[in-house]
C-alpha cells in the first residue's frame, strides 16, 4: 500500500520515473522500486503457468566457468545494475519492480531452456543464470528488459568474471560496463515515456498467416541453432543489394509463404505473410536505458495477389523496412502505446480487473499479426581484451504463447548463429531456411537439442 | 564432421540424426574409428507439480463434512431428531458423487459413472419421499423420470462415444434419444396425473425432433447425400 501512494505520488513528478532512491551499504545509490516500462506493461498478465515471455542470451568461454567466481562476480553485477536485482509485485493499479537483495541461484543448464519459469523457485528474481562446463546462459523475463539491455548484463557479468578470475580489467564500453562505477539513473528510465511525442499512428494491421502444427509435450521445446560465416552470409546479402536483416527476413517470408500456398483452406491461403522484426530504438535516441526499449515492424507481402519471387519479395521487405524504420515512424508507432498507457480510465482501473482484460487482450491479439519472428541482435560489440575469453554468443527468444516459430541470429567472431525455437511439431521452417542458405553457397553447421 | 546427404548442412559430431530431416547420418570414417566427443546429455527441466486426485476427492470429502456437522448439531439441539438435516446430507452425498468422485478416476468408464450418479439422485428422492410421504409421488413419477433421464444421458454417452460412426449419423441418434426421453417424460407424468397413458405435449416437442432425427440418418446412410450436403454447405 505504501509503495501505491509512493506510485501515485511519482505520478505527477517530471520525468525519468524512477523510484525513491537510497544509498546502499556500498555506498552506491540504487534503486527502492520502479514502475514497469511501457512494452513491459503487458507481460505480466501475459504470462500463464506454463508460459513466460523470456529470451536468453549465452556465452561460451574457452575454459570451463567456476561456478563460484561465477557468484561473486553476479553478485558485483547486480549492485552496478540495479533494475535487475528486482521483483514483480502487485500494486493497486499497476504491476513493479521492487529492489530485492541477494543473488538468484546459478542452476545447471537444461535440455528444454526457457520454457518453464517459476519466480518463486529463483528466489523472486525475473532473470535466470545458467552454467554448464565452457557456457554461461542467462534467461530473462522480458518484463526486466530486452535483447540490448540483456546483454549488456550478460558481457557486465562475463567481464567482471574474466577480472575475477584472470586479473585482467576490461574497458567500458557499449555492453561492458565496470562493477566500480556506482549505478545510474539514466540506465533504469523508461525512455518510452521520455520521448514519447503527442502524435500518434493506428497500429491497426490484418491478422497474418501463420502454419499451425501439432503442439509437442508440455514443456518441451525444439531448438535448432545453424552457424554460418558472417562475411559469406554478408557477400550473399550484398549480391542483392540488401543489409543481412532485410536479406534474412525476405527468405523467411518465401519460405512461409511457400507453406501457405500448400494450405487447403483457401480463407488461410488469402491471409498475408509478416514477418515480425524488433528494432532497436537505442540506435535513435540518446539513452543509455538496460530497460525495455524497442519496438517492431512487420514486414511482410499479400500472397492473395499472386506468387512473388525473391527478389519481388526482398524489394518489398526493403521498402517497408527503410520506409518504417525512422526514427519518425517509430516514435509514433510506440507513442501510440504510450498514449494507450496515459488514458485516465486505464489508468484508473484497479489491477485485479485489468490484469485478466490485458491477458484476454494479448490472448486474443498477441501473436495474431505474425507469421513468425525474426530478430536480429546484429554484430554483437566486445572489447578486444574480452574477445579472448569468450569463443561463442548466442541470443534466442523462448517459444511464442501462440506456437509460432521464432527465428533469432546474433554475430560474433565471424559467426552468425541462428536460432530457431519452436514448441510444435515440424522442423520445416528451419529445414527450408538452412537449405537456402545452403543453395546460395553459404555453409551451415546444425546443432540441436533434439536427439 | 558429417553433412546431412539430404540437406547439405554440417552437423555436429555426435548427431545421429540429421535435426532438420531426421535423416539418419551415416558415416563410413566414424564406423571405423571411436567417436571423438562423447555426448553429455543435458537434463529437461519438469516442473513436480502433480496433483494427486484422490487426496483432493478425499479433501473435499472432509470439507464437504463441516457445513453437515454444523447443520446435525443445530438440528438434534432444536428438535432432539434428525429431520431436515438428512436433506443436507442427501444433497452432499449426491453432490460429492456426480461432482467430486468423477476428479478421481480419468481412465474408469463413465457409463459407470452415468449408472452410480442416477441410483444416488434415485436414492435422494426416495429419502426426500420417506420424510414426506402425505402423496404416493415417488413410484409413479420420480423414480420412472431418474430413470429416464439417466437411460438417455447413458445412451448419448454411448453414442457420442462412438468411434466408427460420423457427426451427421450421431446427431441423429442423438437427436432420437433426445425425443424418446420427452415422450417418455410426458407418458409417465400424464399416467400420474391423469391415471391413463396418452400425449399431450410432446406431440409439440417430440415429434418435429423425431422428423429431424429421421431426416439426419436417412442422409447419414446415404453417401451421395453427404457428399451433396458437404459440397454445398462448405463454409
Amino acid at each position: 500500500m505504501k509503495d501505491n501512494r509512493t506510485a501515485q505520488k511519482h505520478e505527477q513528478a517530471p520525468l525519468p520515473k524512477a523510484g525513491r532512491q537510497h544509498i546502499n551499504r556500498t555506498g552506491t545509490s540504487a534503486v527502492d522500486w520502479l514502475r514497469l516500462d511501457n512494452a513491459a506493461k503487458i507481460y505480466p498478465p501475459a504470462r500463464s503457468r506454463y508460459w513466460a515471455p523470456m529470451f536468453r542470451l549465452s556465452a561460451d568461454l574457452t575454459e570451463e566457468v567456476d561456478t563460484d567466481i561465477l557468484k561473486t562476480a553476479l553478485d558485483h553485477t547486480l549492485a552496478r545494475l540495479p533494475s535487475f536485482a528486482c521483483r514483480l509485485r502487485k500494486g493497486m493499479f499497476w504491476y513493479y519492480l521492487e529492489r530485492i537483495e541477494g543473488a538468484p541461484a546459478i542452476v545447471q543448464d537444461v535440455n528444454n531452456p526457457m520454457t518453464y519459469f517459476n519466480v518463486r523457485e529463483n528466489r523472486n528474481f525475473l532473470f535466470r543464470v545458467r552454467c554448464f562446463n565452457t557456457k554461461i546462459a542467462v534467461e530473462f523475463f522480458h518484463v526486466v528488459t530486452d535483447g540490448s539491455g540483456g546483454m549488456t548484463f550478460l558481457l557486465t557479468l562475463i567481464g567482471e568474471y574474466v577480472r575475477l578470475r584472470y586479473g585482467v580489467t576490461i574497458p567500458t564500453s557499449r555492453h561492458v560496463l565496470s562493477c566500480d562505477d556506482s549505478p545510474k539513473e539514466e540506465e533504469y528510465e523508461d525512455s518510452f515515456l521520455k520521448y514519447a511525442r503527442k502524435e500518434t499512428m493506428s497500429r491497426s494491421e490484418k491478422p497474418a498467416y501463420y502454419p499451425s502444427r501439432t503442439p509437442m509435450a508440455p514443456f518441451d521445446v525444439s531448438y535448432i541453432c545453424g552457424s554460418v560465416p558472417t562475411d559469406r552470409l554478408h557477400r550473399a546479402a550484398r549480391e542483392y543489394g540488401a543489409s543481412i536483416s532485410e536479406f534474412i527476413t525476405a527468405v523467411l517470408i518465401q519460405i512461409v509463404a511457400r507453406l501457405q500456398a500448400a494450405e487447403p483452406s483457401r480463407a488461410k491461403r488469402r491471409l498475408p505473410v509478416k514477418v515480425s522484426v524488433p528494432v532497436d530504438l537505442r540506435r535513435f535516441y540518446p539513452t543509455k536505458t538496460l530497460r525495455n526499449f524497442s519496438s517492431y515492424i512487420n514486414p511482410g507481402i499479400e500472397t492473395r495477389l499472386g506468387e512473388y519471387s525473391f527478389e519481388e519479395i526482398l524489394v518489398q521487405v526493403q521498402s517497408i523496412m527503410k520506409s518504417q524504420i525512422t526514427e519518425k515512424q517509430l516514435n509514433a508507432r510506440f507513442s501510440e502505446n504510450v498514449a494507450t498507457e496515459r488514458i485516465p480510465i486505464l489508468r484508473a482501473t484497479p489491477l485485479f480487473i485489468k490484469d485478466p482484460l490485458l491477458k484476454m487482450f494479448y490472448n486474443m491479439q498477441g501473436d495474431r499479426y505474425v507469421s513468425m519472428t525474426f530478430s536480429n541482435l546484429g554484430a554483437v560489440e566486445v572489447p578486444e581484451e574480452l574477445r579472448r575469453y569468450v569463443s561463442q554468443l548466442d541470443f534466442a527468444l523462448g517459444p511464442s504463447k501462440k506456437k509460432r516459430c521464432m527465428c533469432t541470429c546474433a554475430s560474433y567472431a565471424g559467426k552468425t548463429r541462428f536460432i530457431f525455437t519452436r514448441t510444435s511439431e515440424g522442423s520445416d521452417i528451419e529445414r527450408e531456411f538452412f537449405c537456402a542458405l545452403v543453395k546460395m553457397g553459404i555453409p551451415v553447421m546444425v546443432e540441436s537439442n533434439r536427439r | 564432421m558429417s553433412y546431412c546427404v539430404h540437406c547439405g548442412v554440417e552437423l555436429e559430431d555426435r548427431a545421429k540424426r540429421c535435426p532438420l530431416c531426421q535423416t539418419p547420418v551415416i558415416d563410413l570414417w566414424k564406423a571405423n574409428n571411436t567417436d571423438p566427443v562423447p555426448e553429455i546429455p543435458l537434463p529437461s527441466e519438469q516442473p513436480q507439480r502433480k496433483i494427486n486426485r484422490r487426496l483432493l476427492v478425499l479433501l473435499i470429502g472432509l470439507l464437504l463434512l463441516i457445513p453437515l456437522l454444523v447443520v446435525v448439531i443445530i438440528n438434534l439441539a432444536m428438535t432432539h431428531t434428525l429431520t431436515w438435516a438428512l436433506y443436507v446430507l442427501g444433497s452432499e452425498i449426491c453432490f460429492w458423487t456426480i461432482f467430486v468422485l468423477p476428479l478421481n478416476g480419468s481412465g474408469k468408464s463413465p457409463y459407470l459413472y452415468v449408472a452410480v450418479d442416477t441410483a444416488v439422485i434415485a436414492l435422494l428422492l426416495l429419502m426426500i419421499y420417506l420424510e414426506n410421504h402425505a402423496t404416493d409421488w415417488f413410484l409413479p413419477l420420480a423414480l420412472p423420470i431418474t430413470l429416464l433421464s439417466g437411460a438417455a444421458v447413458l445412451l448419448q454417452v454411448l453414442i457420442w462415444r462412438g468411434k466408427r460412426i460420423g457427426k451427421i449419423r450421431k446427431t441423429g441418434w442423438g437427436v432420437w434419444v433426445i425425443a424418446c426421453l420427452l415422450i417418455g417424460l410426458d407418458l409417465t407424468i400424464t399416467h400420474y396425473l391423469n391415471n391413463a397413458f396418452g400425449l399431450t405435449w410432446a406431440w409439440y416437442a417430440a415429434f418435429p425432433l423425431l422428423i429431424i432425427s429421421v431426416v439426419l440418418l436417412a442422409v447419414s446412410y446415404n453417401k451421395k447425400a453427404v457428399q451433396w450436403l458437404r459440397r454445398n454447405l462448405f463454409v
